[in-house]
């Protein structure tokens, strides 16, 4: 599906900087409501490469073949949500709450919208055929450019792209419109030009980026749509807290209760395999204020993946997201330190069926050392998102500095100290001895303190830095077609 | 014995302060947007605490009565 315009007849696409409509022939603006899809509207079905070019090393299985498949996904999942239950402390409380409360939700929903959707999405649009033979290793599909009528190839969770020959931003409308249609949307506000200079002044101000990723060319600049789930959670907890407080020269363990509960209304998950949790939790947090109803016009001019995980997955993810956060608000009210969970009771419900939803990213890829790396925008709040590769001759070279100048001033101090106290054929007293003797340990703890944060914050930029260059991620913008 | 010793602690604090500083320098400037969401972020109301009580015998259990808790589980 490609929009036209109203006055010449050119394509027209989404302008996050106005929020319309754009027509970059004539220059017009049309409010996106402007542009409604036509009740009944149907496109030719999205053919399976080996119906077009007979992929005979690959041969076809019929639905319940994927069916299968789907159902091992699922199966792996319980398995690992089982282990990590009865693992745990909390065996029987959890067992109650997910029997009862999101097993029952979740089956509720897949059978009325996830597992069934394949098969029933194919008998609707009357291409039984083409989608329910879909070999299980079959990730392309041939798709006809509303535009040129040229073939392109999508993968199976692409909701818009741009056709390889034309140029033209084609929106798979059958798939969005029926099988996968998100609920709501967050519109890209943030333009292609505002990104890359986001980007360049993030990595302009970098003291350890090496100069040839500072004037970086952009390799590929890609607005892409990520599919998310908002999920209304309640969740409950109750906990006795062991911790360590001090009371003069000794320490003392306590024991602490807290009981509470917790609505988490805006809980995002997001809802491609493709990308990983920790780079899509990154991402966040996006102004639920701003979400507005789905609409495909929006996805014009841009990428879009459709959701490819299941509600009940979402749910899932919700919860353990949700149990981390309100464990951490716990701990953070009990004194002390070294705190620990002894017993906990958590217990949750989702209280409405995850609302899938649609939220903007840019993506940036360059390459350095010939290794790819990707950057993210926040499409709506232009927060920037990834680790850049460090230049280590400039860390080590500030590291020895530092290191020399602390220890030009420290050790003649030190030593000073030392002759002081213990030289000199000074008779010292006991109480002398042990002063000395707690400032040296005060002085070793204090290093030891200084190297552990130290590791502490390099392993996490490391951590960053290779997230930016996996291969997931780089290939999730790289297997996009050129055009826009 | 007192110059061995300042030398070796003072080197010792100096490197340990000099890594933390680079560490932190360099997380400033290659690290971008970190974020793992917090309960007030994702949540409207935040926590809310129905039972609180410090310093109590080990294996006491907690109060599960969630009083004022605005959804049920399990009947209650």
């Amino acid at each position: 599906m490609i929009q036209f315009c109203k006055n010449c007849g050119a394509k027209i696409v989404f302008d996050p900087k106005t929020n319309c409509m754009y027509c970059d022939n004539c220059g017009s603006f049309f409010d996106v409501s402007e542009y409604q899809i036509e009740e009944g509207y149907q496109e030719d079905a999205p053919v399976p490469q080996s119906q077009l070019y007979g992929d005979y090393a690959n041969p076809p299985a019929y639905g319940g073949g994927q069916q299968q498949a789907y159902g091992g996904q699922q199966y792996g999942q319980q398995q690992a949500y089982g282990s990590q239950q009865y693992g745990g402390q909390q065996y029987g409380q959890q067992q109650a709450y997910g029997s009862q409360q999101t097993y029952g939700n979740g089956q509720q929903y897949g059978s009325q919208q996830t597992y069934g959707t394949q098969q029933e999405y194919a008998g609707q649009q009357g291409y039984t055929d083409q989608q329910a033979y879909a070999p299980l290793d079959m990730e392309c599909y041939i798709y006809r450019c509303g535009s040129c009528g040229a073939e392109i190839s999508i993968n199976n969770v692409e909701a818009s792209t741009f056709c390889v020959y034309c140029g033209n931003p084609n929106v798979v409308f059958s798939r969005v419109a029926k099988v996968k249609r998100p609920q709501k949307i967050i519109p890209f506000s943030v333009t292609w030009q505002q990104a890359e200079m986001l980007i360049r002044a993030k990595v302009r101000d970098g003291f350890f980026i090496p100069n040839e990723i500072k004037n970086f060319r952009v390799e590929m600049l890609r607005g892409i749509y990520i599919p998310y789930y908002i999920t209304c959670i309640g969740y409950r907890d109750a906990m006795e807290v062991k911790s360590t407080v001090k009371r003069g020269k000794d320490s003392e363990t306590i024991y602490s209760l807290r009981s509470g509960y917790c609505v988490f209304d805006r809980m995002t998950t997001d809802a491609s395999r493709r990308l990983t949790d920790a780079t899509s939790e990154k991402l966040e947090p996006f102004n639920m204020q701003e979400l507005k109803d789905f609409n495909e016009n929006y996805l014009t001019g841009f990428y879009a993946d459709v959701s490819d995980v299941d509600p009940q997955e979402a749910c899932v993810t919700a919860y353990w997201r949700a149990r981390g956060l309100f464990e951490e608000e716990i701990l953070k009210s009990v004194e002390g330190s070294s705190k620990k969970i002894l017993q906990q009771y958590p217990e949750y419900i989702v209280q409405t069926e995850p609302m899938k939803t649609m939220f903007p990213a840019w993506f940036l890829t360059f390459r350095y050392k010939d290794r790819p790396y990707t950057i993210l925008v926040n499409g709506q709040t232009g927060k920037v998102v990834g680790g850049i590769p460090w230049n280590k001759t400039k860390f080590i070279t500030l590291f020895v500095i530092i290191a020399v100048l602390l220890s030009i001033i420290i050790i003649p101090i030190l030593k000073g100290y030392f002759i002081l106290e213990f030289g000199s054929g000074r008779r010292y007293s006991s109480s002398s001895n042990d002063s000395s003797g707690k400032l040296l340990v005060y002085i070793v703890i204090g290093a030891g303190l200084a190297i552990s944060a130290g590791v502490t914050k390099l392993k996490r930029v490391l951590k960053s830095i290779r997230l930016a260059s996996e291969s997931s991620l780089t290939s999730f913008v790289s297997k996009r077609q050129k055009g826009g | 014995m007192a110059t061995f010793l300042a030398v070796i602690i003072g080197l010792a604090l100096a490197c340990g302060v000099a890594l933390y500083l680079c560490a932190r320098i360099l997380d400033k400037s290659n690290n971008f947007g970190d974020f793992s969401g917090n309960a007030d972020t994702l949540s409207t109301r935040g926590i809310v605490y129905t039972s609180s009580v410090d310093r109590v015998r080990k294996n006491t259990i907690p109060d599960r009565g969630y009083y004022g808790c605005p959804f049920q589980i399990n009947g209650r």
